[in-house]
């Protein structure tokens, strides 16, 4: 359930968890729709040989699910994303992935209300692969 | 034996500075739904321009994470150092500052400058850090954002 309002948030509130699926032909699409054409996304033969038990998620693909648990309960139309710092911890392989976090802090700076945000994704074998903190202003 | 990664670092920090670009990308209605498409995003501000025109961008918006197409244009031509031993790499952090929405209609260019090398004993082995910073501006001269990319390459 999404929040109304940037006033109703409050320190130690959790996010509501996104959990999704993606799968190879997943990754196809997110390299064309990014112009990233990395081959650790996409050539599993290479893959395999280099050790890997399959292609990796992209990094950004695996954060845009972690940004989208975020505003779907501080939509756009609340908040805006001011800034935000990834850790990409181990690699995502399709499957599962859940995404979730909570609020860290609130503060206001220059006049403008913030929301500080601790953030997790973990794979199918629930295991964080990917972390951040994030930073949302109230939207004017 | 640990490879000695000294020469490579030595002759990557002298790249610090160096920058490439601009790269410039008129930022499309269409490119922008197929992008949130492939994030799983379906919501209208991100896929139906009638909607996005009466919202505050009156434009469709492009998802947070829109940034992440610029790092491929900016970094594939030449900027990191692939010269070194290690033949595998992955993705490490991404640090990025959004100081205004990028819009269906927005002009965007791009510079890139190598910021950094360095090395980590990881669980198993070394690892080899290279970061760049992207400033990506509108058509306006007004930053929309700053992005620090860095990858690391192992055995």
């Amino acid at each position: 359930m999404g929040i109304a309002k940037f006033a109703e948030v409050v320190e130690g509130q959790e996010i509501p968890v996104l959990a999704t699926e993606v799968d190879r032909l997943g990754l196809v699409k997110y390299a064309g729709a990014s112009d990233d054409y990395t081959y650790v996304h996409w050539d599993h033969p290479r893959m395999i040989a280099e050790g890997y038990p399959d292609v990796v998620v992209h990094g950004w693909l695996t954060f845009a699910f972690m940004c989208r648990a975020v505003t779907e309960w501080a939509p756009a139309e609340v908040a805006d994303v001011r800034a935000y710092s990834v850790r990409y911890r181990r690699p995502t392989f399709p499957g599962a992935v859940t995404c979730g976090g909570r609020v860290t802090a609130r503060r206001r700076e220059g006049g403008v209300e913030l929301v500080d945000l601790d953030l997790w994704s973990r794979d199918a074998d629930g295991q964080i692969t990917t972390t951040a903190t994030m930073t949302l202003a109230e939207a004017l | 034996m640990a490879v000695d990664l000294a020469p490579h670092l030595a002759r990557m920090h002298k790249r610090i500075g160096l920058t490439k670009g601009p790269v410039s990308r008129r930022v499309e209605a269409g490119e922008l739904i197929k992008f949130a498409h492939s994030i799983g995003e379906t919501r209208p501000l991100y896929t139906d321009e009638a909607y996005a025109r009466t919202t505050r961008f009156g434009a469709l918006v492009a998802p947070p994470t829109y940034v992440s197409i610029f790092p491929p244009l900016l970094l594939g031509v030449g900027l990191l150092d692939y010269e070194h031993p290690f033949a595998r790499f992955l993705h490490s952090d991404d640090v990025v500052t959004n100081d205004r929405p990028i819009c269906a209609g927005d002009v965007i260019s791009g510079m890139s400058r190598y910021a950094d090398a360095y090395v980590k004993e990881g669980r198993n082995g070394q690892l080899l850090f290279q970061a760049a910073e992207l400033t990506l501006t509108n058509q306006r001269d007004e930053r929309v954002a700053l992005v620090r990319v860095v990858s690391v390459s192992f055995e």
